[in-house]
């Protein structure tokens, strides 16, 4: 889970992706898309023509809720789709 | 025609740096644009639209913007029963992208444009929502769209689970053209 930065008030995870073209851009949303349907996690997405800004929530919406492997692992996925 | 200041200063009662349109067919033709968004308004509006709002015809806490006309959630909005949370944001510099990203968002997935705001500076922002996944796939068509349009793409925007205290913000303003 290389470099996600874990923020509080509210905890969340963020990162952000550089990306050449917007075509590399849309291709990694693409794929991000897909693995948020198939995990049914859906982070706030933020994006230009060659960044995105993804931000992992807690799945909990109680005011103390933390961060838990459920978005560690879906942040290490998405890092994956580098890959 | 005087315009005596209502009690209640909304946004949507008010003209934001704009002089106002005086030539009827010129008025007409920029009333199209907002066609949607006005209830069913004659073309007798076409002054109304400019020096008087059309408040009556309009529901209650509505600007100018591109809304939907179903029963209002609790805060007053207009909602449609099945309306997903997840809230989608495509900001572009100039019209003509803004109404491409609208375009194709509402044509890829099932999604309600809520709003459609002139935020100064040439920029224009469409929001849409719908369920999550919806949105999501809506967002990335409509950037698509609108990046290889004019100056096309400036940034999007994608909440998944947008705050109940959000919402009276995502209401259209009603603010008009910005120069």
């Amino acid at each position: 889970m290389d470099k996600w930065d874990k923020r509080n008030r509210p905890t969340r995870l963020e990162k952000r992706f550089e990306f050449e073209t917007y075509q590399e851009t849309r291709d990694f949303l693409d794929s991000l898309g897909e693995l948020s349907e198939s995990k049914k996690i859906f982070p706030d997405i933020s994006f230009g023509k060659t960044y995105v800004n993804i931000t992992l929530r807690p799945e909990s919406e109680e005011k103390d809720a933390q961060i838990t492997d459920l978005e560690n692992k879906f942040a290490t996925r998405i890092d994956g789709l580098l890959d | 025609m005087t315009n005596t200041p209502t009690p209640s200063s909304k946004a949507s009662d008010q003209t934001v740096d704009v002089s106002p349109v005086k030539n009827s067919s010129t008025t007409s033709k920029g009333t199209k644009v907002n066609r949607d968004a006005r209830t069913k308004s004659s073309g007798s509006s076409t002054a109304n639209s400019i020096n008087k709002p059309s408040s009556a015809k309009r529901p209650a806490g509505k600007g100018g913007g591109i809304v939907n006309e179903s029963p209002k959630n609790a805060f007053g909005y207009g909602a449609t029963p099945n309306q997903g949370i997840a809230l989608g944001m495509i900001e572009t510099r100039g019209m003509v992208p803004a109404i491409e990203a609208a375009d194709a968002m509402t044509k890829a997935a099932e999604v309600t444009l809520i709003s459609r705001e002139y935020v100064g500076g040439g920029y224009v922002t469409v929001m849409v929502r719908g369920e999550t996944g919806a949105v999501n796939a809506s967002v990335r068509a409509g950037a698509d769209a609108c990046e290889r349009v004019g100056d096309g793409l400036v940034a999007a925007h994608i909440i998944a689970r947008p705050d109940g205290e959000v919402e009276p913000v995502l209401a259209p303003s009603g603010a008009k053209r910005r120069y």
